[in-house]
């Protein structure tokens, strides 16, 4: 069995893989416990290599992507760091080569690290830690039981929290005026809310934060890659061709969610996909270039606290960027880029069990929070397998009150409008839940943003 | 030798001498069923460090060799191992070197058609407990100050818990190790059985002298493998000395007692029905679904899993059908050996609220999982 690092977040949480995962127990993150992410890891169809739409082998895939990567100007790198540090250097040097940037879509940030969190006394959460980062729980329960105070804000009460504010997304700037004093807070920063992660970060002390990241080794990446588009700017800038090619390293763009915004990718010259899974993605691209599954990478992660771990696996994904690379005179190799990622982290071997000290500034994004408007909305909880675009569960919650009101009755649909249409659900009714927020843990096609104002009547 | 006999053994070969416990014996037993053929492979745990072990099936005698030496600190069950072993290979046999709870896991699964006991080869370990890794490593910088980058052996040796490095050795009293919340994992702490007498071997250093393994023959095939070694020249033998006889009866009462004492600290009778419920429910409600607790148990054995069949993650309920399907399931066949805590995300102390229900049904039936091959009580309803 390998030992590897689960893909499900960035919290880093240690795990054997043989032909199933396995609990490795003296994790120092997770001590071998695993969510139902984890659990499930392996569980994706891996895509075979492509040139338009046809199989081929991976070589011809390479050769090809090589040649489009010749001919097509303003190329475009995105890697959101679902790859090893060794993995998006060598991404980094494919972009230099063609005088560009790789893009994480998070800035750069490190916070607080987990031992703070068990030791606090006072915590604010903005994050549900039941789903979105599970193992994150366990130390907040911890802390609990040695008498820390938990506030949560959130899209329902969280049963951790002592006291729980619920989130109203048409005041949502109101979490402007929260005084955090020296409380310990909790948040995501994700490419999808670069607004709501930067209000919070800006207003609190750094060594206070502990900021949670959705991807393998989103920490790590965002060290590495010094791009700094968002997601939104990436879409933006295809549609007005300023962006004309675009290579995705295991970097779904498929997550953001106005699906309508996906239809830009058709206006490119070459979309080329490096990455293990077969997706929507993988099927729209021009060029699939296969690498070893999210799990299977040999190399370095850093963790949302910077702790540095280890990920034993193949180095097929690396050997296919050192393929593309040759066609332009660069010779790397894994043993190369993991000697320069010792180099930058500043470390000369990994130790899991201790958390290297960072001096890193946090570059504002330019993203100003906004409120929503409408009386009711459709809130995406973020959780592992959205972010891997798998459903997992394919109903809403919704309060008791909601349900009484629209006179639902059991197996019946939840039927809501938006601007971008109307659906139909399946929903579970939690006592948690406010009367005006629909939380769902799967994209759904009506959705504009995270928040999206619906109405529950007939279209 | 004869079934029923108490020897001490050792390994013939130096090197297994020094890299495994009390003499290399358990390791020679893993070669030897390997090269006399008695097994097909066998399972061990490849020792990383004193806190990590990584349980590997092999039928290469040097990768058994590797997997020498104990780990106290890696409370890895291995039944589930063994049962991946007869799916894949139903006429195979296979030698493992197990705990108490490993063997009563693995009696369990037989009973449920999961493991062929006539072909595993089951060398029982004596057992004092386990711990958990990271809280030993804590508790080696906060107790022990030492550095546990360094440790290079951990023993339990007369009520004391002790660590070495290349430079020095320190010891400390399980019970104050345990006073501080360290030490051995809570299912530990109140588990009576000591000394696997449901496996085909009984083997520890209770009683036996420096380098070499009391053993106790318990079955045919335990003996099979006593005499394989022998024959094949890996091991030697002594008739074991009365006065070790004696140590190991007076330790394994002694860890017999201490354990009764955790076991009335551990399991305060709820004796209100209403508090108990409440006591369930609040417990279960912090629950993620991650169905690792399931996976884990080394008693649970569906083929079609009820408790994931029947439940429905939209249902609204403070327990769900889940949790109660399986605190059905393990009424009869709970072994308490504490993995389903371990894996536990959400912190869920459900081997406790397993075994408060279990205790009661195999109270009541008179009947204890896993140590011998008694029909379980439910089975009989049928």
């Amino acid at each position: 069995m390998k030992k590897i690092v689960c893909y499900g977040c960035n919290l880093g949480c240690g795990l054997y893989f043989g032909d199933v995962p396995y609990f490795r127990k003296n994790s120092p993150v997770n001590s071998g416990k695993i969510c139902r992410f984890g659990m499930k890891i392996h569980r994706y169809e891996k895509v075979l290599p492509k040139v338009d739409g046809k199989n081929v082998e991976l070589d011809d895939a390479i050769a090809a992507a090589a040649k489009k990567l010749a001919d097509v100007k303003e190329m475009a790198f995105v890697s959101f760091g679902d790859v090893t540090c060794e993995e998006q250097l060598a991404f980094n040097k494919l972009a230099e080569a063609f005088e560009s940037d790789v893009h994480t879509c998070i800035p750069r940030f490190i916070g607080a690290n987990i031992e703070k969190i068990r030791q606090s006394k006072e915590i604010i959460t903005f994050i549900d830690p039941y789903t979105s980062y599970p193992l994150i729980l366990r130390h907040m329960l911890h802390a609990k039981k040695n008498g820390a105070k938990i506030t949560s804000y959130y899209w329902k009460k969280l049963r951790i929290a002592d006291e729980s504010v619920i989130l109203n997304p048409a005041e949502i700037d109101k979490i402007k005026s929260i005084n955090f004093g020296d409380s310990l807070v909790i948040t995501d920063l994700n490419p999808l809310n670069l607004d709501f992660s930067n209000e919070i970060i800006k207003s609190c002390n750094a060594e206070n934060i502990v900021c949670l990241k959705p991807f393998l080794n989103s920490t790590g990446a965002s060290l590495i890659s010094d791009g700094e588009k968002s997601i939104y700017q990436i879409f933006e800038e295809i549609k007005e061709k300023k962006i004309k090619g675009l290579y995705l390293l295991e970097s779904d763009l498929g997550i953001v969610p106005d699906d309508t915004l996906m239809a830009a990718l058709d206006e490119l010259e070459v979309l080329i996909v490096q990455q293990s899974m077969r997706n929507a993605l993988s099927d729209r691209a021009d060029i699939v270039l296969c690498g070893d599954r999210k799990f299977e990478g040999k190399g370095t992660v850093l963790n949302f606290e910077g702790r540095v771990l280890e990920n034993e696996g193949g180095t097929e994904g690396i050997k296919i960027l050192t393929d593309i690379l040759k066609s332009v005179g660069e010779e790397i190799d894994y043993d190369k880029m993991h000697a320069e990622v010792l180099s930058k982290l500043g470390i000369n071997e990994i130790d899991e069990y201790i958390v290297p000290k960072y001096d890193i500034k946090y570059k504002q994004p330019e993203a100003e929070i906004k409120n929503y408007e409408g009386d009711a909305h459709l809130v995406y909880a973020y959780n592992p397998f959205m972010w891997n675009n798998v459903i997992d569960r394919d109903f809403v919650e919704i309060s008791p009150s909601l349900v009484e009101s629209l006179n639902l009755h059991k197996d019946e649909l939840l039927k809501m409008t938006s601007s971008k249409g109307s659906v139909a659900v399946k929903y579970k009714i939690n006592n948690a839940m406010p009367d005006n927020i629909v939380l769902s843990p799967m994209k759904l096609p009506i959705s504009t943003d995270i928040v999206t104002p619906v109405n529950f009547k007939e279209p | 030798m004869k079934i029923g006999d108490c020897v001490v053994a050792w390994s013939k070969d130096e090197e297994l001498r020094k890299m495994g416990a009390s003499g290399g014996l358990v390791t020679s037993l893993l070669v030897g069923a390997l090269e006399t053929e008695l097994v097909d492979e066998v399972i061990a745990l490849r020792k990383i460090s004193e806190f990590e072990g990584v349980p590997i099936r092999t039928s290469d005698t040097d990768e058994a060799i590797r997997s020498a030496g104990s780990l106290h600190a890696a409370p890895i069950n291995l039944t589930k191992f063994a049962v991946r072993f007869f799916e894949e290979h139903p006429d195979g046999a296979i030698a493992l070197p197990v705990k108490p709870c490993d063997c009563r896991g693995i009696i369990e699964q037989a009973k449920r058609r999961k493991i062929d006991m006539d072909r595993i080869y089951l060398i029982g370990l004596n057992c004092g407990g386990t711990m958990d890794p990271i809280t030993t490593m804590e508790m080696l910088e906060k107790m022990y100050e030492m550095d546990p980058k360094k440790i290079v052996e951990e023993e339990i040796l007369k009520g004391k818990l002790i660590f070495k490095t290349e430079e020095e050795e320190k010891a400390i009293s399980i019970d104050e190790v345990e006073e501080a919340g360290y030490g051995r994992r809570e299912s530990c702490r109140y588990c009576g059985i000591n000394i696997p007498m449901m496996a085909d071997l009984a083997c520890g250093n209770w009683g036996a002298g420096e380098d070499e393994t009391f053993v106790e023959i318990l079955t045919e095939k335990g003996l099979r493998l006593m005499k394989s070694a022998v024959d094949h020249g890996l091991i030697e033998t002594a008739p074991a000395p009365e006065k070790g006889i004696k140590i190991r009866e007076k330790t394994n009462s002694v860890m017999e007692n201490v354990a009764k004492t955790w076991y009335e600290k551990v399991f305060v009778p709820i004796e209100d029905r209403s508090e108990r419920m409440k006591y369930y429910m609040d417990a279960m409600e912090d629950c993620i679904d991650c169905e690792a607790c399931k996976y884990v148990c080394p008693v649970c054995s569906c083929d079609e899993s009820k408790c994931i069949g029947f439940y429905d993650p939209m249902d609204s309920h403070k327990i769900s059908i889940y949790h109660l399907i399986r605190l059905l399931h393990l009424a009869d066949s709970c072994i308490g050996c504490g993995q389903c805590t371990d894996v536990c995300p959400a912190e869920i102390p459900l081997t406790i609220l397993h075994k408060r229900v279990a205790d009661r049904i195999q109270a009541k039936y008179d009947y204890i999982p896993g140590i011998d091959m008694k029909t379980p009580p439910f089975f009989e309803v049928e």
